[in-house]
């Protein structure tokens, strides 16, 4: 059995006097990649406030691993993927926002810059210098994907990658999310989306929140040699 | 026929009449003058040097005030945009401070500074800012959530999110609440220098020519003013559209 990453124990929220989670428990495993579905308003994004520590549990604990204690070991890719960039800045400086905050030089952010670009976007299909409002939805998806795997992250959420990108883009970022998370790389993968069956063959287990407090509904974890790898 | 020339087929010919009206004196009365009068009275005043004196002071005291009322203004919008649980109680009282006219705030400028510039550039930084900080902190507090998710995802600290996130979020409104602010602040400089007076300034300069029944210097000092106020902020509205384009 391999070590857990992060660790949810019988957590309880409560929000506007609605109980969200009653002693909800989730265990993501080192280079485990995890798919969340549920239904809308089911309590999925506060389930990754708690995880993002951007929100405390009413009851419960929180168990994360030595590996998750430095800043930038959980980085999140949101849902709208374009209204979390910064319109203000090119492409480029988007991406090393993260660095920026970790207070890093200029000549470490482009050393990084030069890496992550080499990992998720080999084929320079984004113009560093463009401003981030003159790309198309996919593309600016990438960024975001590219911000979040700037810092190396060991835990990377990704919130409905595929909602608002083309085929070619979500073919493009399953390839580029097989290949920086899992075994490979020792970073886990917790992939939220609405439909099962488009994150069924990334996820080496799949969870499904349902229900009023919501519950967690696990599937029996499958051989990750038996999935599809997307070129 | 371009614009320039439809603006002369319209401007020379109203001129014109205006002119024959009044400057022949044809029309005589003490609230009117003529283009050419007025011009006269621009030109002594630019020459003997007392206009540009009376421009220089209002506008010393119009931008002076300006520049401390949006340092401050910025700043209280920031700290309203930003803790607006914290703040709920301060924000109500900016907006009764709002409501009430600048003119009415004077004699309490007087009777805490006195007779002196820091009443009348006071005054003007009052002004400027409640204007500032109305569209700074409307402008912080519409913030995209995902934007402000991802600073808190990496753990940024307050420094850090207002200055690499807020600052930039309220920049356009910053240029807004200026170029408003810029057309207050020379109303309420001139207000204030016709009001309790000045050794300088455009208000005094008018008050002067009521007094003395000159009608042309009254609105040779007009167009000043009204030149200033649209002239500048023509210039903020370029700056304004070219930040906007620039971050488009």
């Amino acid at each position: 059995m391999t070590d857990p990453l992060i660790q949810l124990d019988d957590v309880s929220v409560a929000f506007d006097g609605r109980v969200l989670f009653q002693n909800l428990s989730l265990r993501i495993d080192i280079a485990e990649r995890v798919a969340l579905t549920g239904a809308s308003g089911v309590g999925k994004s506060t389930l990754l406030d708690l995880i993002l520590e951007q929100r405390a549990p009413d009851a419960g604990r929180i168990v994360r691993s030595q590996a998750l204690s430095r800043h930038g070991a959980v980085a999140l890719v949101p849902q709208d993927a374009g209204a979390s960039l910064m319109p203000w800045w090119p492409v480029h400086a988007n991406i090393v926002l993260p660095l920026r905050i970790r207070g890093l030089r200029e000549e470490e952010r482009a050393r990084a810059l030069e890496d992550v670009r080499l990992r998720v976007d080999p084929d320079h299909r984004i113009d560093l210098n463009a401003h981030v409002s003159h790309l198309s939805g996919g593309e600016q998806q990438l960024v975001a994907l590219m911000r979040a795997l700037v810092v190396r992250p060991k835990l990377l959420i990704c919130d409905e990658p595929f909602s608002a990108v083309d085929a070619d883009t979500r073919r493009h970022l399953r390839s580029v999310l097989v290949r920086l998370t899992g075994p490979a790389t020792d970073a886990s993968l917790l992939l939220v989306s609405h439909d099962a069956h488009e994150v069924f063959e990334l996820a080496t287990r799949e969870l499904a929140l349902t229900g009023t407090p919501a519950r967690l509904e696990p599937f029996p974890p499958r051989d990750l040699s038996t999935q599809t790898v997307y070129a | 026929m371009s614009r320039a020339q439809k603006t002369l087929a319209l401007v020379v010919p109203i001129l014109g009449a205006w002119s024959l009206l009044l400057d022949t004196q044809f029309v005589r009365h003490r609230a009117l003058a003529g283009p050419i009068s007025i011009a006269r009275a621009l030109w002594q005043g630019v020459m003997d040097g007392s206009l540009v004196d009376d421009t220089l002071a209002t506008v010393t005291r119009a931008v002076g005030g300006l520049l401390i009322g949006a340092a401050a203004g910025t700043m209280l919008g920031l700290l309203l945009g930003t803790m607006r649980e914290r703040t709920a109680p301060a924000e109500s009282a900016l907006d009764f401070a709002r409501a009430i006219p600048p003119a009415l705030m004077l004699p309490v400028f007087l009777l805490a500074f006195g007779y002196g510039d820091l009443t009348r550039v006071g005054i003007v930084a009052w002004t400027s800012t409640l204007v500032l900080s109305m569209h700074v902190a409307a402008s912080v507090r519409q913030t995209p959530i995902a934007r402000l998710r991802i600073f808190r995802s990496f753990h940024a600290s307050r420094f850090q999110t207002l200055r690499l996130l807020y600052w930039h979020q309220a920049t356009p409104a910053m240029l807004t609440g200026l170029r408003q602010g810029i057309s207050l602040s020379l109303i309420v400089a001139v207000v204030t220098e016709m009001l309790i007076g000045a050794p300088h300034g455009l208000g005094l300069r008018a008050v002067s020519a009521q007094v003395a029944y000159e009608a042309p210097g009254l609105y040779a000092v007009i167009l000043v003013v009204g030149s200033l106020g649209y002239l500048s902020s023509k210039i903020l509205l370029g700056v304004e559209s070219r930040h906007a384009r620039r971050g488009a």
